[in-house]
């Protein structure tokens, strides 16, 4: 025959403690259907990163870009193209044709009339020594055009070299960086998923949560105490953060570009200060002619 | 404490726990002081005016959202991955080396060299000329195309050397131009990684706010368990109060405060400020 065992406590214990069940269990009456997590809003992730309506899977994968910009990058071709479009590309010729449309005006406004003004001085003007003059200044703007294009273009070497350099610099980069964003994407990706499906959780569980206090409110007289007591909310995430680590292989502040340092003295025409023009070289030229001339 | 039959049947044994009458009458005036507190307290949440942190605001404005910015990966295409960078290179050489202000100097430097040559050289020519009798040669002629020769020279070297000094300057725009697109590329990113870091600290603070609100009456009746069962040895009430694990924002101030103190040991001013932020940052890993 089976024997109950009935324990009691002091009656002005057991009176509080059934008043305080009734507490208990008029509050969780009143806030079991009141989750806190009702109103959390998944925060978005895709549409963010993607835009809105578009996914991983409509952006090319890290292979192919890895493929594109690295792996089959022919790099002789593409340093063949980059001679070819800098020496004697279109901003090549646009130079040199600026350069020699610049000399030919120079000439042509300043020092023609003034060559006609001094030769008319001395009424050789129709003469063929006049014409002989104009010739001289003719020649030299050849000459000088013909130069400056070769110097130009041999200038642009070094500059093809960098443009190379920091072409293939700017794919390695691009990939790199596409490698960092996808590492970003899926580790916000797996925090964020983790919040939104820890809050689903919460919500899920909250009458729960509220019930474990009426649990131990119960069992208060055997020192029973609430399974949840720190969070206050079962189903909270235990998930390591990602997000925060992401992003390490950035290299911030990092210089793409190679840099090309100005012509040399070798490769340079020198400048001409306005002081230090030879003019003493034009006298003594003609002087020389009349001496030889008597 | 006394136990014993408490006049039931053989079926039904009682026991009753009892204590010390003194212990009995003061658990009694305990429990009825408690009682009191917890009617006074019960429906008086603390959180209750708590606002929910407004991080949305903060980081894209009042009403928008991180969906109302461009897209990280649209960001990352048109930056870095479908941005021409040869024709980035056109633009920045086309624009340095045939700029309005490299005209500009050429046309200065073209107005020096003809006041010398006004000034200095022709009259000075016109005087050799002058006192050798041969203004009328053909030697007059030469002499002064020469001094047309040199000034075209003297021009084009300028010119040129103007272009070579500008060619270095037209390579580094096409590097910063890189260099800034890559800039922009990589600052969305971080910002990207910084609001979802945020993001999902700031929401589950507010939600734990919102829970500590709703949880509020239990809290209160946790110290009411508690001390029904103070005779049977039973805990203090856990409390969602209690600060065994610091939070996020007391981790970030110390780390804070802590960087602070290590960058104004090393240098004071700037140090302080740099080391805050780093000890800040390192405080959330």
């Amino acid at each position: 025959m089976s024997q109950e065992k009935i324990t009691r406590y002091a009656s002005y214990i057991e009176d509080k403690h059934k008043a305080f069940l009734n507490d208990i269990q008029s509050k969780r009456i009143s806030v079991s259907n009141e989750s806190p997590f009702e109103d959390y809003k998944d925060v978005p992730i895709d549409d963010a990163f993607f835009g809105v309506g578009f996914f991983i899977n409509d952006f090319p994968s890290l292979y192919d870009m890895f493929g594109k910009f690295v792996a089959g990058l022919d790099i002789n071709t593409l340093h063949a193209q980059m001679v070819a479009a800098t020496v004697n590309g279109t901003v090549a010729k646009t130079i040199i044709s600026n350069a020699n449309a610049t000399l030919q005006a120079d000439i042509n406004i300043n020092s023609i009339p003034r060559l006609n003004a001094g030769n008319t001085d001395m009424n050789s003007v129709m003469a063929d020594i006049f014409l002989e003059g104009e010739e001289i200044i003719e020649d030299t703007r050849i000459l000088l055009n013909t130069k400056f294009e070769k110097q130009l273009k041999y200038s642009l070497l070094p500059v093809a070299q960098a443009r190379w350099d920091t072409h293939l610099n700017w794919n390695k980069t691009v990939v790199s960086y596409y490698t960092e964003v996808m590492g970003l994407y899926f580790s916000a990706k797996m925090d964020v998923e983790d919040a939104n499906y820890a809050a689903a959780a919460k919500h899920a569980l909250w009458p729960f949560t509220v019930l474990d206090f009426e649990k131990a409110a119960l069992g208060a007289l055997q020192g029973a105490t609430t399974r949840i007591q720190k969070d206050g909310v079962a189903g909270t995430s235990t998930f390591q953060k990602l997000v925060a680590g992401a992003l390490g292989g950035l290299s911030a502040g990092a210089q793409i570009g190679t840099a090309v340092n100005p012509p040399t003295a070798a490769t340079a025409t020198k400048a001409a200060s306005s002081g230090g023009t030879n003019w003493g070289a034009g006298i003594g030229a003609a002087m020389g002619a009349l001496s030889g001339a008597f | 404490m006394s136990s014993g039959g408490g006049g039931g049947s053989d079926y039904e044994p009682e026991t009753v726990v009892r204590y010390a009458p003194y212990i009995e009458e003061k658990h009694k005036s305990f429990l009825n002081a408690v009682a009191a507190q917890k009617t006074q307290k019960i429906n008086d949440s603390p959180f209750g005016s708590y606002a929910d942190i407004e991080l949305e605001s903060g980081f894209f404005g009042a009403g928008e959202s991180i969906l109302s910015s461009a897209a990280l990966y649209d960001v990352f295409g048109k930056h870095m991955a479908a941005l021409d960078i040869e024709e980035l290179w056109d633009t920045a050489f086309n624009s340095t080396l045939t700029a309005d202000a490299i005209n500009e100097l050429s046309v200065a430097e073209s107005a020096l060299l003809d006041d010398e040559i006004d000034s200095e050289a022709k009259p000075e020519f016109l005087i050799a000329m002058m006192n050798a009798n041969a203004v009328t040669s053909s030697t007059f002629v030469i002499g002064n195309a020469n001094i047309e020769k040199n000034r075209a020279k003297a021009m084009s070297a300028f010119n040129n050397n103007l272009i070579y000094t500008m060619i270095s300057d037209a390579q580094a725009r096409w590097n910063k131009s890189l260099d800034w697109n890559k800039s922009i590329t990589e600052l969305n990113a971080r910002l990207h990684q910084m609001y979802y870091e945020r993001k999902i600290n700031v929401d589950n603070f507010n939600t734990k706010m919102a829970v500590e609100d709703t949880l509020w009456p239990f809290t209160v009746l946790e110290w009411e368990r508690s001390a029904l069962g103070a005779l049977q040895g039973a805990a203090s009430a856990s409390s969602s109060m209690e600060a065994d694990e610091p939070s996020d924002f007391e981790k970030g101030l110390s780390g804070a405060l802590g960087g602070a103190a290590l960058g104004t040991a090393i240098l004071p001013g700037w140090g302080t400020a740099i080391g805050a932020v780093v000890g800040l940052a390192a405080s959330f890993f």
